[in-house]
């Protein structure tokens, strides 16, 4: 249960330490950033990211998916952002009162790739670092120990609790519970036969985790410690120099031209 | 407090009267906004409006607010509150922390972070911000749970925002600013159980219209002062992300909050999980 979201594979990525990993997911967000009114000159982001989730043994497959997914996004940021620069640009379409605007097309998938792109790092940090040291890593930043201990234990139990609010939000729709009928009022008040349940559990399995936390011993020094910790070597050094390289040149691209 | 400085329990009926009503408004405005401009509501949305208008004002606000929330929110972290006799030990500091205050705080981010994702698919402005029936959750966390409580609806809001797509400079005004939704009625309400007039009158005050307040002037004036790095505009700061974080907290929290407490505190006590109970038993 308290794997998460992480994969085992002999990859590359999961070779790396979790800093250099966790450096490079914060590299990708920060050029997403700087390139977010240009979605050309987000685009390299975005094919590293995905370059990122094969190498890190995830498949292109899942990459595809989650991409899928997110063309969700495409249409909403193509629907509010190239709206708001109708007026920048050359009229490329013209639907209704909406225009879209070689300038508004640019920024829309701009905005698009700084939602998707840090998702996709940070899916590749979680999968390919093991929960144990992504605590380590945490801890090394400064997070106090049993701070880092419940962020780490909530990433864990997110895929179980998503799946659970699902599961319960379909037995309440076969009991005949329709959420999408009725006023704002009356739609949100249906949220009760949903969160209740959620709750319940949540206050069933406090002592439990409490009494495995127990046995583990959390808590009882100041600093928690560690039997397997990553070590920095040459392979971490000329992956940070090299992806804070790409994305520098990648940053400046976007913020200066 | 003392006995006849109490308020009475026509002016708790009296904050939950102006509670509702500030619901039914919200709603209400909002309909008239969208059949108005169809194309961009916001810009006839009276709550934009009033947020926009008072730009000036709200930075200077917001800054005090930013500065009060996050100073409230780190010393509550190393163990202090701020009391009518000056600081305090609260002994629920993180050094303090036991187990299964670990374990509250891990289970209200994964309930909340977990609810976040499966209940809220409807976006409003791509990167920032979306419906969430789910923060009704967040107050009663503060309530019953203490700062553990309040910790997991910040964490958790923070996970929500990175597997979400929302992860940014905004979030670290996210954090904190979901925190201070769950710390407000902890600090304030005074009864937790939602079974009297003082109860729900006070957490209509604190929880629903005070939280409310509070996390949209604090979220959007990091992202005013961010704006550089954020990239978003004006009118989207005050004129759209702010009347969502008010509306949205405002409804959710006056419809949901005082149902989900009523059924929850007696399940919470019953358990030995409610913060006074473990304050008292450590």
């Amino acid at each position: 249960m308290l794997a998460g979201i992480y994969v085992e594979r002999d990859s590359f990525f999961h070779k790396l330490d979790p800093r250099a990993k966790l450096a490079w997911a914060l590299m990708v967000l920060a050029a997403s950033m700087a390139t977010q009114f240009n979605g050309l000159k987000s685009l390299p982001v975005f094919a590293s990211v995905v370059i990122a989730l094969a190498v890190s043994g995830m498949g292109a497959g899942l990459a595809a998916l989650i991409i899928f997914n997110a063309s969700v996004f495409l249409l909403v940021t193509t629907l509010v952002w190239a709206s708001m620069y109708a007026l920048e640009g050359t009229p490329v379409l013209k639907l209704g009162w909406l225009v879209l605007t070689d300038v508004g097309l640019l920024v829309a998938l701009g905005k698009f790739f700084l939602i998707i792109n840090p998702v996709l790092a940070f899916v590749v940090f979680f999968a390919s670092t093991k929960p144990y040291h992504v605590s380590w890593t945490l801890e090394r930043l400064g997070v106090p120990s049993k701070l880092a201990t419940a962020f780490v234990i909530a990433i864990c139990l997110l895929p179980s609790m998503v799946r659970t609010a699902r599961d319960v939000i379909d037995v309440q729709r076969a009991r005949g519970l329709a959420l999408d009928k009725g006023s704002i009022i009356e739609r949100l008040s249906k949220y009760a036969p949903i969160l209740i349940p959620l709750m319940a559990r949540l206050i069933g399995d406090v002592w439990d985790l409490g009494m495995v936390l127990a046995s583990r011993g959390v808590g009882y020094a100041k600093r928690r410690t560690y039997v397997f910790e990553p070590a920095w070597g040459l392979r971490d050094t000329a992956f940070s120099a090299l992806t804070l390289a790409f994305y520098g040149v990648i940053a400046a691209w976007g913020l200066l031209l | 407090m003392p006995e006849e400085a109490k308020p009475g329990k026509a002016v708790h009926v009296v904050a939950v009267v102006v509670g509702l009503a500030l619901v039914v408004a919200v709603v209400w405005l909002f309909a008239q906004a969208l059949a108005a401009s169809p194309e961009n509501p916001w810009a006839a949305f009276p709550i934009s409006q009033i947020f926009l208008g008072a730009r000036d004002a709200m930075l200077v606000i917001g800054g005090l607010v930013w500065i009060l929330g996050t100073a409230a929110f780190l010393l509550e972290l190393a163990g202090y509150t701020v009391t009518r006799e000056g600081l305090r030990k609260t002994g629920m500091g993180i050094a303090s922390w036991g187990v299964v205050d670990v374990a509250l705080t891990a289970l209200s981010a994964a309930v909340y972070g977990g609810l976040l994702f499966a209940t809220a698919p409807i976006v409003l402005v791509p990167g920032f911000t979306w419906l969430r029936p789910a923060n009704a959750l967040a107050p009663l966390f503060g309530m019953f749970f203490g700062i553990p409580g309040c910790l997991g609806a910040a964490i958790g809001n923070l996970i929500a925002d990175i597997l979400g797509g929302f992860f940014g400079v905004g979030s670290i005004g996210g954090f904190v600013g979901n925190f201070l939704i769950a710390y407000l009625p902890y600090k304030f309400v005074k009864d937790h159980s939602f079974t009297t007039a003082s109860s729900i009158g006070e957490f209509y005050v604190w929880g629903v219209i005070g939280q409310a307040i509070v996390s949209a002037v604090y979220i959007c004036w990091w992202l005013d002062v961010m704006q550089a790095f954020v990239g978003l505009p004006i009118f989207v700061i005050w004129g759209v992300i702010a009347p969502i974080i008010f509306s949205n907290n405002v409804v959710v929290t006056a419809i949901l909050s005082p149902i989900l407490g009523r059924a929850l505190f007696p399940l919470i006590s019953a358990r030995g999980l409610y913060w006074k109970q473990r304050i008292r038993a450590g």
